[in-house]
Formats: C-alpha cells, structure tokens, sequence
C-alpha cells in the first residue's frame, strides 16, 4: 500500500486506509456510470455510506436517511456497488440499492469490489476472487490478493508478488517483493534494485537510470516517486518531469499535488506552481475540489478554487468527499463518533457512535 | 531616554485604537458605542451615557468597520450595533476589523477573515497584525521570518532588505511607509517592498501626517517620506504627529507641542505628552492625565490614572481606587469638553 506516501498519526492509520480504499471505489463508480450512462442524481440515491450507531454500524442514503439498520460490528465504503460488513468475525458485503446482505459474511478477509469481483479469504483458506453472487471465480491459491484494477491484480505466492488477469490466467509470475495497482497501464514494482513500472503486458516499462526507493500510482501521466535526491514525480516515458526535490510528496488528484516542505505540506500543480503554500500539518488528496486538511489539532476542509479554508468546523478527522458529502470523526478514544457533511460544512448525518 | 520610552509605550496604545478607520477611509457604518464595565461584565453606552447593549459580556472591544469584538460563553465573536452576532467560529483569539479584515486565531494560527466569517487569508501564520494601506506584517508558520503581505496573503519580496527583519511592534504601514528594523537599525520600506530609506537609524518611530521622527546625533528630528530631513534633529524627546502637531521637547524637561516646521505652538511644560487625535491630545502634569485642544487648553483638570484616545468622540478615562490593599481600576467615559457621559465604573 502507499503507506509511505502519507504522513499519519497511529490513531488515524485506520481511518486513512478507509479513505485510500474510499478512492478505489470512486473509480469504481465514476466507470460504472460512464458506461451505463447513470446521471448524477441517480448516482447519488444508489451510495450508501456507513454509521455507527449504538455501537453497531448500518448504512445511510447520500441524503442522511438510514436504509440499513445498524447491525454490523464494521462497515466500509462502497465500491463497485457492494459494500464490506463484518458480522462478528466474518464478512460479507451488502449492496446499496435496495439496500441489503447480499452476499452472506463467512469470509475471514473482504477487499473492495471491482469489476465486478472481490478478493476473500474463508477461513483456514488463501485468497481467491468471487463475483457479484459470492461464488468463486478465480480459486482461492493466493496468499494476498489486492483489488482488482485495469483488469488486473496484484497477488503474492510464497512471499512474492505477481499479477494476473480479471479470468484468473497469469500475467506475471511471482517475482517481486512488493507491487501496486496498475493505473494508467503501469503498475510499480518493487525488485532487489528499487522500484520500476511494468506494462499491461507484463514487461518492464520504466526503469530509470537513477534508483527508486518509492514509487507511486500514475494519476493522468505522473506518479510520485522518491530518489536519493528527494520527492518528485516521473512521466510515463520514465522522465523526471518534476525534479526530484521535495521531502515527501504525494500523487495528483484534480490536478494538484501535496507537497512537503520541512514541517508544512502545500500543493503545487503538474507546472510546478505552488498553488497552496505550505501550511498544513497533515492532508488528503483533493476530491469533488475539497481536501481535508490538518492544521494543528485539528481537521478542515480547503476549497481547491478559492485555496481558502471554506469548512472550519474542528474535526478530529476529516475523510475525502465523495458524491458531495464527507465522513468526519468527532471524539477520539472512547468517545469516536462519525458523522457526515455536505460541502457547506453542514452535518447531513450528526456525529454518532 | 526612560522618558522617551514612557512615551512610546504610550503611544502604542493609541496606535491600536486610531489606526482603523483614519487609514482605510473605508465607507462602513461608523458605530458610536463604547464599551463599559459595570459589576465585572461588559455592556455598550452611546455617546450620551445610555446602555444601549446590556453588560452581558465577559469582555467587549470598541468598534471598527461596523462591528466589535466580544466575548460570551467563552467565545469570541463578532457582533453588530444592535448586538446581533454576525460572526463566530472556533476562535481562539480575534482582533479588530480594518481594511475589511480581521485577524483570527484558529487552531493555533492566525489568519485573516472578512465580514463574511470566512477566511480571505488561511490561517498560516504565528503572529498577524492588522491591515492597513492594505498590507500587513505576520510571522511565517515555520517562525522563520517576519514579513508583509498584501491583501490576497501573498508575501510582499522585499527588495534591498535582509530575509529577516526583526519583529517590531509599530509595524503598521502608515503613509504609504512602513517602519522596519534590523539588527537594531531602523528604515522605511514603501508598499511594494522597496527600501526608501536605509536602515541607518539607531531609533525611529512610524510615518503619522507624513512625517517619521528618527534620532540623528543624539537629537530628534523628522524626515518626510522619501527620507529627507524635514524637521532638524533639535529635540531631546519627541512623539508622533497627529493633526500637525507633535509633542516634543528642545530644551526643558517637559513637553509642548510643535508644527511642522518644528516651531513650537503649545510651550514645554507637561511631564507625558501624547499624540492629537480627534484634536485632542493627553498630557501629563503631576501625575496625572488630562486632555488638551490644540490651543494648549485643559479639558478638564488632571486627574485621570490612565486614558486612551478620542475615538468618535469620546475618550475612556481611568482612575484608580484603592480598595484595601488593592488598586481596582474603574473606566469612564468623557467627552471632547472633557464632561463624564460614564462616570468610571468597574
């Protein structure tokens, strides 16, 4: 995972994994309705996003309203029209519309839908794909098995990664101590030399002459990646098109992306412009033109237009908009509560817990 | 020189309250209420002495721009003459409006909002002070340097100066100038950053009615804003202009007044003197404070502990009152005749 690529403190490493599979799922979205021609209001009744309520989550419509009963002991986003529940140590997933169990939980791992399949583990059993029914398509054999993307997923026999196609068959063998999602018809991989970028085809695409500690996801044409000389982020040719200078760095999303510089993250453009000085202590990418953002002690949300502040209720964390409304923590230890707002800042659901 | 810094001291005060609405000329809605503290919370008076908003506050500001700063329920906020507030949020500190802006304290930084409530400038540096001439001087969030910014919050690069000029009280842009300092040498820098006057002085004060007193050889004098000797370094003590007047003192060890040709109008004889503003200027005699008009003339005998300036017109005025062992302070109102319209409560 990109781990390395966010600055995090332990107790919002949880959350953050929420948010990074939250960014899978939008894909999932934006390509499930770009293909049945589904317009946006439409889009927005069939997303359910999970409470906690009374110690149990359910699940709300985009507008607030519970359409699944708090029943299970964890929930996560949709993605690809499912949703992961955990009844007590088994899951499953739930579909949005209407919402219901539709796959029953009795699989000790549940990754996130797409395209229609889902890395799962049974219990006592590897990982393997099942599709939207539950049924296996692809049999469990795998020690780790990461979502699908482009068609494609990265899975790990015997301490090494390969990947293979969305019918099971075998695109590359075992070969690597760690891989990435493909995005943008390459995936980064990391072998005995540093990280390179391997093509839809399975060949090597990108290994440039200076040696990669980090690499990350392409995202329209750039991926973050790290060298002895610091952050920067290499083109698709294996280019640095920014040099390599920041002390961390993270990928573009809507055209920006966060940058550090000693102990304050600003967001420069793909030109290299500084659009947002650094002053944040801790963010998240830019979604639907907002990004939670730490100042202090606190979470906020910057507008990406006006680079201004617009939401400045304290929250204890913030998460990324999705389908104009975002999941925020009030609370913390005994007393976390999750709650969502709109992009005024104002709580379509109020905090529970 | 303790003098002087009595004076100084003293001058800063009316820096912050004078500076909003004769620098920005801004057309907001000037609000003639004044805030009084009657048996430990804050209400607001018109300038006849009748309780307009109730004491109800745990603190209250005067008002700038149309509205006043004020605190209830242990938050700070904005409200407006009928008392209604316009503006609250997670504050931890606010300050006046001026230029449309107020500087806030949110979540450990300063920033700047607009009468909105929203941010115009996001809260990304330590300090901030007040906008005027549309430019204002912060510390960077990394406490690595002091700086001005202009009113989008985009650094003003200074040309001809070092990266890190020390931080200075009266930073405030007057004239068009704003006084700067480095390694205890003062200058001017004008609004787009460029050094006008080097920094050469070992003390200076800001630019008021286009005129900077600066110490030359021990004495001083002014200089006009591109730097050049206006007034010759004659005086032992000086302050700041203020409709055309300066207090100053040549020869003697009490203060009068001059004009701008360094003559002086109003004779050396009172022990504090500070700056005219709503021509009315505060002096000192045997201790305690009083008013003059620019004829020289008491408003009324000295017999104030402390006061601040003329404000639209009314100037609050503080006595001490020894209660057992302590000193409790009780604030008045008067009026440019030198009458009580709030005679000192606490």
């Amino acid at each position: 995972m990109t781990h390395s690529m966010l600055r995090v403190k332990p107790k919002t490493l949880s959350l953050l994994l929420i948010v990074l599979f939250g960014f899978v799922l939008m894909t999932g979205c934006d390509l499930v309705n770009s293909v049945t021609g589904n317009g946006n209001d439409d889009k927005s009744s069939k997303t359910i996003h999970p409470i906690l309520l009374n110690g149990s989550w359910g699940f709300i419509s985009n507008d607030g309203n519970i359409v699944l009963e708090p029943r299970f002991g964890q929930a996560r986003d949709l993605s690809d029209g499912l949703a992961a529940v955990r009844s007590g140590t088994l899951w499953g997933y739930v579909q949005a519309n209407p919402a219901r169990l539709v796959i029953e939980t009795k699989f000790t791992t549940a990754g996130d839908f797409e395209d229609g399949l889902a890395p799962v583990q049974l219990p006592g059993q590897g990982y393997g794909f099942i599709d939207e029914t539950g049924s296996f398509v692809i049999e469990a054999q795998y020690d780790f098995a990461q979502p699908i993307s482009e068609g494609k997923a990265a899975v790990r026999i015997d301490g090494l990664w390969g990947y293979i196609n969305a019918d099971g068959s075998t695109l590359v063998e075992p070969t690597y101590s760690d891989a990435r999602p493909f995005s943008n018809g390459l995936a980064a991989v990391e072998t005995f030399d540093g990280w390179i970028y391997i093509n839809n085809e399975g060949e090597e695409a990108i290994n440039p002459t200076f040696q990669l500690s980090t690499a990350g996801e392409f995202v329209d044409g750039l991926a973050p990646i790290e060298t002895a000389d610091g952050w920067g982020f290499i083109d698709k040719s294996g280019s640095p098109a920014i040099t390599p200078k920041y002390e961390e760095a993270g990928r573009f999303s809507q055209g920006l992306a966060w940058f550090r510089d000693g102990d304050y993250i600003g967001f420069i453009n793909k030109k290299e412009d500084i659009l947002i000085e650094p002053q944040f202590a801790e963010v998240k990418p830019f979604s639907e033109n907002m990004a939670a953002i730490r100042l202090n002690d606190d979470w906020f949300y910057v507008n990406k237009d006006s680079k201004l502040i617009s939401i400045t209720t304290p929250f204890e964390n913030a998460e990324s908009f999705s389908n104009g409304i975002a999941r925020v923590q009030l609370g913390n230890d005994e007393d976390i509560r999750y709650g969502y707002i709109d992009k005024k800042g104002e709580y379509i659901w109020y905090p529970t817990r | 020189m303790k003098r002087l810094l009595l004076l100084l001291a003293f001058t800063t005060l009316f820096t912050s309250c004078d500076l909003v609405d004769s620098v920005t000329g801004n057309d907001d809605e000037v609000v003639k209420l004044y805030p009084v503290l009657v048996d430990g919370d804050w209400g607001y008076i018109n300038q006849k002495g009748e309780m307009i908003l109730e004491p109800d506050y745990q603190n209250a500001r005067p008002f700038h721009e149309g509205l006043a700063a004020i605190r209830e329920s242990w938050g700070w906020k904005y409200i407006n003459s009928k008392g209604e507030v316009k503006i609250e949020g997670d504050f931890n500190n606010i300050e006046n409006f001026s230029g449309g802006k107020a500087a806030v304290r949110f979540d450990g930084r300063w920033g700047y909002i607009n009468k909105s409530g929203n941010f115009a400038i996001n809260p990304m540096f330590r300090t901030a002070s007040a906008f005027s001439d549309g430019r204002a001087f912060v510390r960077s969030v990394d406490y690595s340097n002091y700086y001005y910014i202009n009113e989008n919050g985009d650094r003003i690069e200074s040309v001809g100066l070092p990266d890190d000029i020390d931080y200075i009280e009266e930073n405030q842009f007057k004239n068009g100038r704003a006084m700067v300092s480095d390694d205890d040498l003062f200058g001017y820098i004008d609004k787009s950053g460029n050094t006008i006057v080097d920094l050469k002085y070992a003390e200076a004060r800001p630019f008021s009615n286009q005129l900077a007193a600066v110490k030359i050889s021990d004495r001083w004098g002014f200089i006009g804003d591109n730097g050049e000797v206006s007034i010759s370094p004659a005086f032992i003590s000086v302050g700041d202009f203020g409709d055309g007047l300066a207090p100053a003192r040549a020869s003697s060890n009490s203060f009068g007044y001059i004009n701008k040709s360094g003559e002086f109008i109003i004779n050396e004889q009172f022990q504090e003197a500070g700056t005219f503003s709503e021509e009315r200027a505060p002096v000192m005699l045997n201790n305690k404070w009083t008013f003059i008009d620019k004829s020289g003339n008491q408003i009324t005998n000295p017999k104030f502990d402390e006061v601040s300036p003329f404000y639209n017109g009314l100037a609050r005025v503080t006595i001490y009152v020894p209660v057992e062992d302590e000193i409790e302070e009780n604030y008045g109102y008067i009026n440019k005749s030198g009458s009580y319209v709030w005679y000192p409560t606490r």
